[in-house]
C-alpha cells in the first residue's frame, strides 16, 4: 500500500507545482494569452489553451473531432471498425508521446484488496457496500488511471488556442 | 576539433533521420556511457518539442505561405523562412516542390554542382531552391543550435563548436562527397571528424557489449554489417585479426552507394494495394491519399515482424474531408501477400553468383537521384562479396560468418531471418551456424557508436583499423603514339592506396609530372573500391571497366609569382604528396621539385 500513497503524492505534485502549477481561479497558464484574431468570441468562450491544446493534438495524430462529429449511424460496423483501427492508433500515439498514464492501482482486476484506514478517498472510490471504517476488504474492479507526467511542447503566443485545426484549402 | 573539451559528440547525419548523441567527460572513464541528446525541432506550426531524432528534411516556404513567427525557435524567436525536422517531415507529400528529402544522397551524384542551388529537384519551375550541401550546413545549424540552447547555456567552452565531434558519412562515400560533407560542418562552426556508418554501428555494438566483445567473436571471423535505412544500403566487412594473443578488428571493405531502402518497400506495397482498390473498389487514390496508404503501409510492415502466422490486415486510409468514416478507403492485405511483396521482392532467395541487374541505359534518363534499379537487396550483397571481399585459395568468395544490422529495414525479424538463410545457403558447410551479433538501437546506433568511436579516440579502447575505404588515382596520358580521331589513352597513377591510414601522408613516386605556369592543370580523377592491392605509384595501363570510376576532375593553379621567375606558359616538375587528414578527407599536393612551392589539387566541382 505504501508504493501506492507514494504514487498518490507523486501525482499530486506534479499536478500542482512547478510548471504546471494550475490554481482554482486560473485554470490556465498567464502567459499563453494571445492576440487572436477572433478575440471577441475566443474571450466569451473561455478558451483554456493547454485543454483545447489536448483536442488539437487527438484530432491532428487521430481525427478525432471528426469521428465524434461525424453521424456514424449511416455506416455499417466494418466501415466503422475499419476507420476506429486507425483513429484508435492516433490517439494512442498522443497519450504516449504527450502523456505518462499508468494505472491506480497495478493489481489485476477482479483479485481481493485491503483498503487501510487513511486510504485516499480521491485515488480510490468504494462501492457497494459500503459500511463502518476501514480497514476493508473488497475486490478490485477498475484499476484506474492516473497521469504521471504531462509532456506538451511550448507552443507560441501567436497560435490562435482557439482552433483546434485549421480549414485545409488545396489550391 | 578540440581534444579537451566536456562532451565527446556523435553526429548522424542521416538521409532520413539526423540524431546527436554524446559522452560527458565528467563521469569517471570506468563509468562512462552515451546519452542521447533530445533535439527540440517544430512538431507543427508554432510547437517546438524535443525528440530523440531530427528528420533530414527542410520546408521552403514562399513568402505569404506561412507567418514566419510560427516558424521561429526558442533560439531564433524573430521568425524563420524555413523549417527542419518532424514539421517538414509531415509536410512531405502536402507541398509538393516545397520540401527537401534526402539531401545526402544528392551528395555523390555525378556530374551535378553540391553547391548550386538545385534541391527540391523537380521538373517543374520550383519557388525557393537550396545546394545538397546547403541543406547539410541547415541540418548541422540546427543541432548546434539546440544544443547550445539546451546544453551550453552561458558558458562558451561547452557550445558544440567547441566539442569533439565525429560524424558519420556512409562507407560508400567517396573524397568528394566526405570533403563536401566536412565542408557542410565547417561552415555551420564545427570542426568534426568523419567515420563510416556501419563502422559506427560496430562501435555501438562494442560499447554495449564492453571488454566482454572478445567472448562473441574469434580469430579470422568475417562479420558483414548490414545496415540498410530508409533511402539506402550500405555493406561493410570487418575482420577478426589477432596479434600478440590479442583480438583485433579490421574493415577489409565496403560496398557501393546503393539506393534502395525502406522508403522503396513502403511505397511498393502501397502502390500494390492503391492498384487492388483501383481493381476491387474502382476507386482512385490522389496524392493525399496514397501517402496516407504508404504509412499505413509501414506500421503494415513493422507488425509483419511480430505476427508470423498466416493472417489479414486491413490497410485503411481515412476520408480527407470531416468524415472520416463515411470517406475512409480500406483494404485487405495478407501476409502471404507481403512476404511476397516484401521478402521475396526485395530479399529472394538467390545464388552467390547471381549479380544485381545494372541500370538499363536509356536514350533521354532523365536526371536525377541514381536509384538502384534491381530492387533485390540480396543479389547487391552477393555483388559486393564478389567483388569486394575477399578469396580463397580456390578463387571462391570469402562469405562471413557473422552479422551485424543496423537501419530501420532491420528492425524486422522475418527480413533479418532472411539475410541470414540467404547468407547460410551461400556458406554451403552447414556445420558452422551464422551468428547474429544482437544489434544495437536500429535508428540510434550509428549516432551512439559515433560518439563512443570519439571516447575511444580519446581514453583508448579498442578501435577498428579502417583507412582509405577506396584507392585513387590521376589520369596521365599515356605515352602512346596518338592516333587521329581517337582521345589519347590514360594511364591511371595511383596516388592513394586503399586503407591509407588517417592522419597519414604518402610520397606518390611519379616523374614526368608537370603544371604549367600561369594556366589551370587539370587531371582526370579515378577512384576505386575493388583494387585493394594497389600501391602509391604504380601504374595502371588498363582495367575493368567497372574498377575504376572517374570522379570529377582535379584541378591546380599556378600563379607566375609564386614560381621563381619561370615565363608563363613553361612547365614546372612536380612532385606528388597524399595526405589523409585526421579529419578523414584526403588532400593532394603538388611539390616543385626544383624549388619551395607546393600547391594543393582541388576538386572541380561545378559539375
Amino acid at each position: 500500500m505504501r508504493r501506492f500513497m507514494t504514487a498518490c503524492k507523486a501525482f499530486w505534485k506534479i499536478l500542482f507545482s512547478g510548471d504546471l502549477a494550475l490554481a482554482w481561479e486560473k485554470p490556465s497558464r498567464g502567459e499563453v494569452t494571445q492576440a487572436a484574431p477572433d478575440a471577441e468570441h475566443t474571450e466569451d468562450a473561455g478558451i483554456l489553451p493547454d485543454a483545447v491544446y489536448t483536442l488539437v493534438l487527438l484530432q491532428r495524430e487521430g481525427r478525432l473531432i471528426d469521428f465524434l462529429k461525424e453521424d456514424i449511424d449511416v455506416y455499417g460496423d466494418e466501415q466503422v471498425g475499419a476507420a476506429v483501427r486507425q483513429i484508435h492508433t492516433g490517439c494512442r500515439k498522443v497519450l504516449d508521446d504527450n502523456f505518462g498514464v499508468s494505472p491506480v492501482d497495478e493489481r489485476g482486476e477482479g483479485e481481493p484488496v485491503d483498503i487501510p484506514p487513511g486510504f485516499d478517498s480521491g485515488a480510490i472510490r468504494l462501492t457497494g457496500n459500503v459500511r463502518g471504517d476501514p480497514p476493508f476488504k473488497g475486490t478490485l474492479q477498475h484499476g484506474g488511471w492516473k497521469v504521471t507526467k504531462v509532456d506538451f511542447p511550448e507552443r507560441h503566443a501567436k497560435l490562435d488556442p482557439a482552433i483546434i485545426c485549421p480549414a485545409e484549402v488545396e489550391l | 576539433m578540440n581534444h579537451d573539451s566536456r562532451f565527446i559528440v556523435g553526429i548522424d547525419l542521416g538521409t532520413t533521420n539526423c540524431a546527436l548523441t554524446y559522452v560527458d567527460t565528467a563521469v569517471p572513464e570506468g563509468e562512462r556511457g552515451v546519452s542521447i541528446f533530445h533535439i527540440p525541432q517544430l512538431v507543427a506550426r508554432g510547437e517546438v518539442k524535443a525528440l530523440p531524432l531530427l528528420p533530414s528534411f527542410l520546408y521552403l516556404p514562399e513568402q505569404h505561405e506561412i507567418d514566419p513567427a510560427v516558424l521561429s525557435l526558442p533560439w531564433a524567436e524573430g521568425g524563420r523562412d524555413y523549417a527542419v525536422g518532424a514539421y517538414a517531415r509531415d509536410l512531405a507529400g502536402k507541398v509538393p516542390g516545397k520540401i527537401v528529402s534526402s539531401a545526402k544522397s544528392w551528395l555523390c551524384v555525378d556530374g551535378l554542382d553540391k553547391r548550386a542551388a538545385t534541391l527540391p529537384w523537380d521538373r517543374r519551375p520550383v519557388p525557393r531552391q537550396v545546394s545538397p550541401v546547403d541543406a547539410s550546413r541547415l541540418f548541422l545549424e540546427h543541432l548546434r543550435d539546440a544544443w547550445n540552447y539546451s546544453m551550453a547555456g552561458d558558458d562558451p567552452s561547452l557550445r558544440l563548436e567547441q566539442q569533439d565531434v565525429s560524424l558519420t558519412v556512409p562507407a560508400s562515400f567517396d573524397a568528394v562527397a566526405r570533403e563536401l560533407t566536412a565542408g557542410a560542418a565547417a561552415q555551420a562552426g564545427l570542426g568534426v571528424r568523419l567515420l563510416e556508418e556501419p563502422q559506427a554501428a560496430f562501435y555501438a555494438w562494442l560499447h554495449d557489449r564492453g571488454d566482454a566483445w572478445r567472448d562473441y567473436v574469434s580469430e579470422g571471423d568475417v562479420i558483414l554489417v548490414c545496415d540498410i535505412g530508409g533511402g539506402t544500403t550500405d555493406f561493410t566487412l570487418i575482420t577478426v585479426t589477432a596479434a600478440d594473443g590479442r583480438l583485433g578488428l579490421e574493415r577489409v571493405a565496403v560496398g557501393d552507394h546503393i539506393l534502395l531502402g525502406g522508403d522503396n518497400m513502403d511505397l511498393t506495397l502501397a502502390y500494390g494495394m492503391a492498384a487492388k482498390i483501383e481493381r476491387e473498389q474502382g476507386k482512385q487514390l490522389d496524392g493525399y491519399q496514397l501517402a496516407g496508404l504508404a504509412h499505413a503501409c509501414r506500421a503494415a510492415k513493422e507488425r509483419l515482424e511480430r505476427r508470423s502466422e498466416e493472417g489479414v490486415q486491413k490497410l485503411t486510409v481515412l476520408g480527407r474531408g470531416t468524415g472520416v468514416v463515411g470517406g475512409a478507403i480500406s483494404v485487405e492485405i495478407s501476409t502471404s501477400e507481403m512476404r511476397e511483396l516484401l521478402v521475396d521482392g526485395f530479399f529472394p532467395l538467390c545464388a552467390i553468383d547471381e549479380q544485381a541487374e545494372e541500370r538499363r541505359k536509356v536514350g533521354l534518363r532523365s536526371f536525377g537521384l541514381d536509384y538502384a534499379s534491381d530492387p533485390a537487396t540480396t543479389k547487391h550483397l552477393a555483388s559486393f562479396i564478389v567483388r569486394h571481399g575477399g578469396h580463397n585459395a580456390d578463387g571462391r568468395p570469402v562469405l562471413p560468418n557473422a552479422v551485424l544490422f543496423n537501419g530501420g529495414v532491420m528492425k524486422s525479424e522475418v527480413l533479418r531471418q532472411r539475410v541470414v538463410d540467404v547468407l547460410g545457403q551461400w556458406r554451403e558447410d552447414t556445420s558452422v551456424d551464422m551468428s547474429v551479433l544482437t544489434e544495437p538501437d536500429a535508428d540510434l546506433g550509428v549516432a551512439v557508436g559515433s560518439a563512443w568511436y570519439g571516447n575511444v579516440q580519446r581514453i583508448g579502447g579498442v578501435r577498428i583499423k579502417s583507412g582509405s575505404s577506396r584507392s585513387y588515382y590521376i589520369g596521365v596520358e599515356s605515352s602512346m603514339p596518338a592516333v587521329p580521331g581517337f582521345a589519347p589513352s590514360v594511364e591511371a597513377l595511383c596516388v592513394v592506396p586503399f586503407g591509407m591510414e588517417e592522419g597519414s601522408s604518402v610520397d606518390v613516386p611519379a616523374e614526368g609530372l608537370g603544371l604549367v605556369v600561369g594556366e589551370q592543370t587539370e587531371f582526370r580523377f579515378f577512384s576505386s573500391t575493388v583494387r585493394t592491392d594497389d600501391a602509391a605509384g604504380s601504374v595502371l595501363e588498363s582495367w575493368r571497366g567497372d574498377e575504376l570510376e572517374e570522379m570529377p576532375p582535379l584541378m591546380a593553379e599556378l600563379p607566375a609569382e609564386e614560381c621563381g621567375g619561370s615565363p608563363i606558359g613553361s612547365l614546372v616538375p612536380v612532385a606528388l604528396e597524399a595526405v589523409l587528414t585526421e579529419v578523414g578527407t584526403l588532400q593532394l599536393w603538388c611539390h616543385d621539385v626544383r624549388g619551395e612551392g607546393r600547391w594543393k589539387l582541388e576538386f572541380e566541382l561545378r559539375g
